[in-house]
């Protein structure tokens, strides 16, 4: 009998989990994009391969995991993607993968606030930035921020090229 | 004429990163280089040329890449895979010029066994593992630090002067064009330090005469890693040989300080000299020219 109620307490308890839906991040639904800047100038960029999952209950996002092929990594110019897996920035024969993992995640008047270390180029930092989720047909998970390069160990181009850098994610899931 | 001055633009950084590179590396590395070297040999005189030398080049790399930020000084997760072997080359420059500011005073079998035992070390950190299934290429990225160590020194205590670093230097100077070319511009710059160092050093042992073989310690290890790590972790359409051909020089010239060349006349040997110094060099530049462009990215 005592064995039938903790069984019964542990379907209780997992049932907010069972009911938050896990949605599987790819290259497909999920596009990571970033801006470098320079004084008079800017280049586009991104990263084709990635994996992950996000936890949504609702509209509330509960938990973010991503792991980027850094070797995906394409820019507007093939001369600059070449420079960018280099070391000078990425290093992605020595660093394949970045990483962010959320630890905390808030909610706040028009979304949520996500705090998680960001892994990138060897290097981790925690971060946080605003993110906004939306149920219509489908989940969409939308973000942007900027994040110092020089945190992450590119202190190539001071001067030339501005150490802060936009990135922007978007998730669209049926 | 318009088809040369097109590709003269393709493959010559943009005059503000020229005056940029003059001003943060070149510029740093050739004075302090220079000051410290002349200053010791005025302070100590010619019997402390090799410390001097080799304090000279340390200095050079250090102002250099501090201006620069060419490379991170220190690992940031010691012994923790997978830190990128190449945040390791400050600490073994530095271990490097130690053993050169000592190779005037020791001698014998000791001398030669730490020598050994630093360039097997230099292979163990900068060959990638991906390279290591077999022996052979951490014996042969050994022998090359090895070489291009001791046969600099011998050749410029055969004949002290400038002309030793002058055609290191230049040889650095070239091996770092390669490089440019290869995307990098951080290993780039780390193989321009010594290259300016050089130049620095020789004008001093030009005026002197001293022996500047204590700067030869910490290049010899750092060109070839440089640009074993550049080949493998940079995106060019340069081939692998070109890299070889850039790390040769040191290596090469040893063979002036051995019989039968050092038997040569004086012009043919220093014919032989420059031949065996620039010719690899020449030879990686063009291939790597032919191969890639040095287009502005940013």
């Amino acid at each position: 009998m005592r064995t039938l109620f903790a069984a019964a307490a542990a379907l209780v308890l997992a049932l907010p989990a069972l009911a938050a839906d896990k949605v599987t991040l790819n290259g497909d639904n999920t596009k990571i994009t970033f801006v470098g800047t320079k004084p008079g100038g800017k280049h586009d960029g991104g990263f084709k391969t990635l994996t992950g999952t996000a936890t949504v209950e609702g509209d509330a996002l509960q938990a973010l995991e991503v792991e980027i092929d850094t070797e995906s990594l394409y820019a507007d110019d093939p001369k600059l993607t070449a420079h960018l897996k280099s070391p000078d920035f990425f290093s992605v024969k020595a660093n394949p993968k970045a990483k962010f993992t959320s630890k905390k995640i808030e909610k706040t008047d028009g979304g949520h606030k996500v705090t998680g270390d960001l892994t990138i180029n060897g290097k981790t930092k925690e971060v946080s930035f605003p993110v906004t989720v939306s149920r219509a047909g489908g989940v969409k998970i939308e973000t942007s921020f900027t994040i110092d390069k020089r945190d992450f160990g590119m202190t190539y181009g001071g001067g030339k090229i501005n150490d802060e850098v936009a990135i922007k994610a978007v998730v669209e899931a049926k | 004429m318009s088809e040369w001055k097109a590709a003269l633009e393709r493959h010559t950084p943009p005059t503000p990163e020229l005056i940029e590179a003059g001003e943060s590396v070149l510029g740093p590395a050739a004075a302090a280089a220079l000051v410290v070297f002349a200053l010791d040999l005025l302070s100590f005189g010619k019997k402390a040329a090799v410390p001097a030398s080799s304090w000279a080049m340390l200095m050079a790399f250090g102002v250099a890449n501090y201006l620069r930020h060419a490379l991170q000084w220190l690992p940031d997760k010691p012994f923790q895979a997978p830190a990128p072997s190449w945040h390791w080359l400050p600490l073994m420059f530095l271990l490097f010029q130690h053993d050169g500011m000592f190779g005037a005073t020791d001698r014998g079998w000791f001398l030669w066994v730490r020598r050994v035992i630093v360039s097997g070390l230099a292979a163990w950190v900068f060959v990638p593992t991906a390279m290591r299934a077999e022996y052979w290429p951490l014996a042969a990225f050994a022998a090359v630090v090895l070489l291009g160590w001791i046969g600099p020194e011998a050749l410029a205590r055969q004949s002290p002067g400038g002309v030793v670093p002058l055609g290191l230097g230049f040889s650095f100077l070239g091996a770092s064009y390669v490089m440019a070319h290869a995307h990098s511009a951080s290993f780039a710059d780390c193989l321009a330090i010594p290259g300016a160092a050089m130049v620095g050093i020789a004008l001093v042992s030009f005026v002197t005469k001293a022996d500047p073989s204590g700067a030869f310690a910490g290049p010899a290890m750092l060109v070839p890693a440089i640009l074993l790590l550049g080949q493998q972790s940079t995106f060019s359409e340069i081939p692998w040989y070109a890299f070889f051909l850039a790390a040769l020089p040191p290596v090469l010239i040893g063979l002036v300080a051995f019989r039968p060349i050092s038997r040569l006349g004086g012009t043919w040997r220093w014919v032989l000299f420059w031949a065996l110094c620039l010719g690899p060099t020449v030879a990686a530049v063009v291939i790597a020219v032919r191969a890639e462009t040095l287009i502005e990215q940013w």
